[in-house]
């Protein structure tokens, strides 16, 4: 198991009347990724810029390596940020931008020019040193950045949306670009998005914000299939919900729902409890009509809408009184289906949100 | 909101093109009198003639200056007051429109051209205005007392608290100028300027403002017309008043451009401005004095009577020689 | 592929179908051709090389160029440094009282510019209220040193506005990347505040350099003996009526002018970096230090009494019986600004119709510029900007020499005075168009267009509605700074339509100080309550004078 390096405890921030942080705790391991994911005005960004250090909390503590750093001004904090907009300084070239940590930090110029090409090398900015930011694309704007915050050998490195303002197919090769460098590095990370897609796939670790509190912390596949609350569910990917009531808690769970009963296989569940429950859109399997209504879980449904997405198929089925989204990955061309179909829900991919 | 807006625009569009509209026949004044003078004159003058009067006010070498570059169409019709040389001037380049008026019987003739292009109305005396409450702490404990002639203030204890106007822009400051050359003669005329010079703060535009500066306290000594010094008087600034013997002086003139716009307006107000009444009005809110002799000497001025007035002054020299003085001047005193 | 030439004609062509727009494009350059070429056409060729060979022969003419460079330098530096300082308190530091602060910084914009030589006298001259009454000086202000603080006190709030406008322009995220990277808050001034507001301080610079070789109010009442070049020029006018020598002068103070203004258009326009700001991050840029932020609002502090000293002086000089001598309260002051309401209600009727000529021209032009494209787009934009760098004196002498006769002979006019004001304040009215067209979505155009309204239609019924704010803001500015501007209209002023501004001149070079103080007073009271109107009508959507 590594060690904590960054801690918060208790953290709040106000601006006015608006609590935008508070009370978050988190502990990022050493090394790991670790990504604030949640809406806009969810408190993730104030987050992390109480740990930059360019807000004050009200409230709590923040440790780096063990170290308080509440009463350090940012300069001293060594917590290089990617900012969305980049920040590049426009009157610099693309070396100076690179080299600036350096020279803050007194470094002598042969040493600066060694490490400036080195990094500039590691990020595919060879030859681009003396250009100024505006004669660079977005993505080499982005690495610029990123060579920036990383050549000043950051305790932690804070990323707040980079990719943002990215084209959406620079961005998917951003990303992992980012990632295979955290993981080169072994830098300890904290990345902020929105972008839920984003998160699931860069991330060690997801703490999903809402309202200024974290609401879940976990892997993005917990996040994902374990949902910690309807809110989570929703946020991250598409989920069905489904409401309903336990008619059986021994060995197999039975769940009665619109008419129907959901078999769950075997769960502990509280008898005659309400329980809500999710399932994603690409767990639930369609079957052509006309086909047998025996098994498990079967359903009958109507299309009522369907899109057609390249590698898949979703569609909107009215079943059971809900009306189900349902993703169908088409390996092979096959006209999209319409009027009545089957639906059948595996069990063991039903995730139980609440009980009460 | 647009239509406030548009509506407003209109309306303020309205009331500025509104007065453009038909005109009485008016006359322009070209003066430089004060301000509150002119204003108070000319109000005088449309109430009892019933023609309106527009004015500008300008040092009396600008109005000069002006009259001449219109002269190829003359925009004023008076040129009202400065010293009557500035208006000889005018005459010598044949651009004032002679008027015999009425009032010429009352006037005497050193007072007017002969061949009336030009009409003095006031008379005055250069003189020197010292502030008394500066004068009594800064120079009286040095063992001076207040100066009595022109030599008096090349004292080198007067060193930058005198002040005087420029006589490009100030016919005051050309009588000045003028009156020490035929005083002295051309050659101890300029050497006593430029020592005097030595003593001189700046030269002001207005010939008016050393009076002004020496009242308030500003600076010590300030060189004008005595008339000009006698307003901060009566207005109890702390002001000693010196008529040194041999001063310059003037005859103030008015006289009427040749080729104005109005030019029947403009005699109507020649013999307005030279009547008794205009004449009293003049000089009870000016304390200038009269040419007229049934004008009394209002109060709080000196008659001319007692003052050692420069007998070699000759106001047709000074018209002559202006050019060829400024000349001199400016090559000598321009810093 | 479209050649340069076959734009050209494809532009025309466009042009020719539309004949309303076509009459209001040549209506428009006409105009500009007229009131800013000619006079400046004029004051350039009437001079002969013999007053070439007198200006550069004459020692007096060579002293006074020497002092506007001087005066300009002198008065540029310190007038920046205190509206860096006053900018960089104002947006950086959380100091207190500065609604206050920018109130004051205002006065000096909306009043005419010698109100601060006159109250220089006041308060600090011979006889001033604090240099004598207070602590026993004398000081003499008349001469280069009383006109540097003068023009200081002028024009720092020029340089104030550029620069606080470039602070807020340099995104946040700049600087908190810097300090974030190590740099400490003196380094992240150093090496990003500085550098990148440089270009903006530069224009700002050039700005207040050419309103200072340009002014001569102040020169006029503190310079004593120091003659600089638009006194000399005044000088030369009223006192000589020499035009020839006269526009020898204006011309050289035409050059330093007109370089620093295509300095700026060509070179300090490319390179400024606060347009390549990032969209707006909503970080809050790095505030100062406590200590520095005391010794900012300590700074500014100084900085306001000062000027609010001057406008209280020019207040109790106008309430008062005799400066100086008798202190009693009294109106009879303004019985006179009354009684010679003559020339307060002439700058009022001559602003306001400026003011409706500049925000119609303005709005026009801008709309040209910014939406249609047609041959000499670019120079129909350079001339409409060119009257920012023409000195004052310089459209005064230029406007008396083009329209003094026949053809065109507008001397003794109330067009003349009117059309002077009116092409000084066009720049400013331009700009305030030209940013309120860039919010204006060219689809909202398009789709007017679209529906079937033609191009004059559209300019009437959609963009003139939406550019009501910036249309009251132009004919606020222009009507503010015209009832206030002395230097061109003082040359075309004749019997009849002699203007406020000119009178408190006349009454000041008098030592009339109530009467001049209580012209002077009603001139602000005026402008004042035109800006109060505008922040009525329009609230705070138009920006003047950063209000």
């Amino acid at each position: 198991m590594t060690s904590i390096h960054v801690e918060l405890s208790g953290l709040k921030k106000r601006f006015g009347d608006v609590a935008a942080v508070g009370g978050v705790d988190l502990a990022v391991p050493e090394g790991s990724f670790v990504t604030l994911l949640g809406p806009s005005g969810c408190g993730k960004t104030t987050t992390l810029r109480l740990i930059a250090g360019f807000y004050d909390p009200d409230e709590g503590e923040m440790r780096i390596g063990g170290r308080r750093i509440n009463d350090l001004p940012p300069d001293q904090r060594n917590t290089a940020m990617v900012f969305q907009d980049f920040a590049l300084f426009p009157h610099m070239t693309v070396f100076e931008n690179i080299a600036y940590g350096l020279r803050m930090r007194g470094q002598s110029n042969p040493e600066i020019s060694r490490r400036v090409e080195e990094t500039a090398r590691q990020l595919g900015l060879a030859g681009m040193e003396r250009k100024w930011p505006l004669q660079l694309s977005g993505g080499q704007q982005q690495r610029v950045a990123l060579a920036r915050a990383l050549i000043v050998e950051p305790e932690v490195l804070l990323l707040d949306e980079p990719l943002s303002n990215l084209d959406a197919k620079l961005r998917i090769r951003v990303r992992t670009e980012i990632r295979q460098i955290q993981q080169q590095l072994g830098k300890t990370t904290i990345y902020v998005t929105h972008d839920q897609e984003e998160a699931l796939s860069i991330s060690d670790t997801i703490a999903v914000m809402a309202a200024g509190r974290i609401v879940q912390v976990g892997t993005p596949y917990e996040v994902y299939y374990t949902p910690a609350s309807r809110f989570v569910a929703d946020f991250v990917g598409i989920a069905n919900f489904v409401e309903g009531r336990v008619v059986q808690d021994r060995g197999v769970a039975r769940v009665e729902a619109g008419g129907a009963v959901l078999e769950m296989g075997t769960r502990d569940l509280r008898a005659s409890s309400s329980v809500l429950l999710t399932i994603r859109p690409e767990a639930v399997r369609l079957l052509e009509p006309g086909g047998s209504l025996e098994g498990q879980n079967v359903l009958r449904g109507v299309v009522t809408a369907s899109s057609f997405m390249g590698s898949l198929a979703r569609y909107w089925i009215e079943a059971i009184g809900i009306e189900w989204v349902v993703d169908v990955h088409m390996p092979v061309p096959r006209k999209l289906l319409a009027g009545e179909v089957i639906l059948q829900i595996p069990g063991e991919r039903i995730h139980v949100l609440e009980q009460r | 909101m647009r239509i406030a807006v548009i509506a407003t625009a209109l309306v303020v569009l309205a009331v500025s093109v509104a007065p453009l509209g038909a005109q009485p026949a008016r006359i322009m004044v070209y003066s430089s009198l004060h301000e509150t003078e002119i204003a108070a004159m000319l109000d005088s003058f449309t109430r009892t003639t019933g023609v309106r009067a527009e004015f500008i006010r300008a040092s009396s070498g600008e109005l000069v200056a002006r009259i001449r570059a219109e002269r190829a169409s003359p925009k004023g019709d008076i040129h009202l007051g400065g010293p009557a040389d500035g208006h000889e001037v005018l005459v010598v380049d044949g651009l004032l429109e002679p008027h015999r008026s009425p009032e010429h019987k009352f006037i005497g003739p050193r007072f007017r051209d002969p061949k009336d292009r030009w009409h003095g109305f006031y008379i005055g005396a250069l003189a020197i205005a010292v502030n008394k409450t500066r004068f009594e702490r800064e120079m009286r404990p040095k063992g001076i007392d207040y100066p009595k002639k022109w030599e008096d203030l090349l004292n080198p204890a007067y060193k930058g608290e005198i002040v005087v106007a420029n006589p490009f822009t100030s016919g005051t400051a050309m009588t000045f100028v003028a009156a020490h050359v035929l005083r002295l003669g051309a050659d101890r005329g300029w050497k006593y300027l430029e020592d005097l010079d030595k003593n001189v703060n700046h030269y002001t535009r207005s010939g008016a403002a050393p009076a002004r500066m020496s009242a308030v306290g500003e600076f010590l000594v300030g060189i004008t017309f005595g008339h000009d010094i006698l307003k901060p008087i009566a207005e109890g600034h702390p002001i000693h008043i010196v008529y040194p013997p041999d001063t310059g002086w003037e005859v103030g003139a008015v006289s009427i451009i040749k080729g104005g716009p109005n030019t029947a307006g403009a005699r109507k107000f020649i013999d307005w401005q030279l009547s008794k009444d205009a004449g009293k009005l003049h000089s009870d809110i000016s304390l200038r004095i009269s040419v007229r002799s049934d004008v009394p000497v209002p109060k709080g001025a000196i008659p001319i009577t007692e003052i050692q007035l420069l007998k070699g002054y000759d106001l047709w020299w000074v018209a002559q020689h202006r050019d060829a003085l400024l000349r001199i001047w400016d090559s000598k005193f321009r810093r | 592929m479209l050649t340069a030439a076959g734009l050209r004609v494809r532009e025309v062509r466009w042009l020719l179908r539309e004949p309303a727009l076509l009459a209001v494009l040549l209506a428009v350059a006409a105009l500009l051709v007229l009131f800013v070429i000619l006079p400046v056409i004029r004051v350039l060729s009437v001079p002969s090389a013999e007053h070439w060979l007198q200006y550069i022969q004459r020692e007096a003419f060579v002293r006074a160029t020497r002092n506007s460079i001087l005066m300009a330098v002198l008065s540029t530096s310190s007038a920046m440094a205190v509206g860096f300082l006053y900018a960089y308190a104002i947006v950086r530091a959380d100091i207190p009282a500065k609604g206050l602060f920018r109130t004051v910084a205002l006065l000096p914009l909306v009043s005419p510019p010698f109100v601060t030589g006159l109250a220089t006298i006041l308060l600090f001259g011979r006889r001033g209220l604090i240099t004598h009454g207070l602590l026993g000086l004398t000081y003499n202000p008349y001469g280069w040193h009383g006109l540097w603080f003068a023009q200081t006190l002028s024009f720092f709030p020029i340089a104030y506005l550029g620069i606080a406008g470039v602070l807020r322009a340099i995104s946040p995220s700049l600087e908190l990347a810097a300090h974030n990277l190590g740099a400490r808050r003196f380094a992240v001034f150093r090496t990003i505040a500085v550098p990148l507001a440089t270009p903006g301080l530069a224009s700002a610079a050039l700005l207040v350099s050419i309103l200072v070789l340009a002014d001569f109010g102040n020169p006029m009442l503190l310079g004593g003996d120091f003659y600089v070049l638009a006194t000399e020029a005044y000088l030369q006018v009223i006192g000589r009526y020499n035009m020839e020598m006269a526009a020898v002068l204006c011309t050289v103070l035409l050059v330093p002018a007109l370089g620093f203004f295509l300095a700026q258009r060509y070179w300090i326009g490319v390179r400024a970096y606060t347009t390549v700001t990032g969209r707006p991050t909503g970080l809050t840029p790095l505030r100062v230090s406590g200590p520095v932020r005391w010794v900012l609002f300590a700074a500014c502090l100084l900085v306001a009494m000062i000027v609010l000293s001057v406008y209280l002086v020019i207040a109790a000089g106008a309430f008062v019986r005799v400066w100086g001598v008798d202190w009693t309260f009294t109106l009879k002051n303004f019985q006179y600004t009354l009684f010679r309401q003559r020339d307060l209600y002439n700058s009022v009727r001559f602003g306001a119709m400026a003011g409706v000529i500049t925000a119609v021209a303005a709005t026009v032009t801008a709309y040209l510029t910014q939406r249609k494209s047609f041959p000499g787009r670019g120079t129909l934009d350079f001339l409409t900007l060119l009257p920012v760098a023409l000195p004052g004196t310089l459209v005064g002498i230029g406007f008396v020499l083009a329209f003094n006769q026949p053809p065109i002979e507008l001397a003794g006019t109330v067009t003349i005075i009117v059309a002077a004001m009116a092409v000084r304040t066009l720049p400013v009215g331009y700009r305030l168009s030209v940013a309120s067209l860039h919010q204006i979505d060219t689809s909202i155009e398009w789709a007017s267009r679209n529906l079937g309204a033609s191009s004059l239609k559209t300019f009437a019924r959609i963009m003139l509605p939406l550019l009501r704010y910036a249309f009251a803001g132009s004919f606020i500015y222009s009507f503010v700074k015209s009832i206030n501007t002395l230097s061109a209209v003082v040359f075309l002023m004749t019997p009849g339509k002699v203007v406020a501004s000119a009178s408190i001149l006349g009454l000041a070079d008098h030592g009339y100080w109530s009467q001049a103080t209580a012209l002077a007073f009603s001139l602000i009271a005026i402008a004042l309550l035109a800006l109060g109107a505008l922040r009525l009508v329009a609230g705070r959507r138009v920006q003047l004078f950063d209000l």
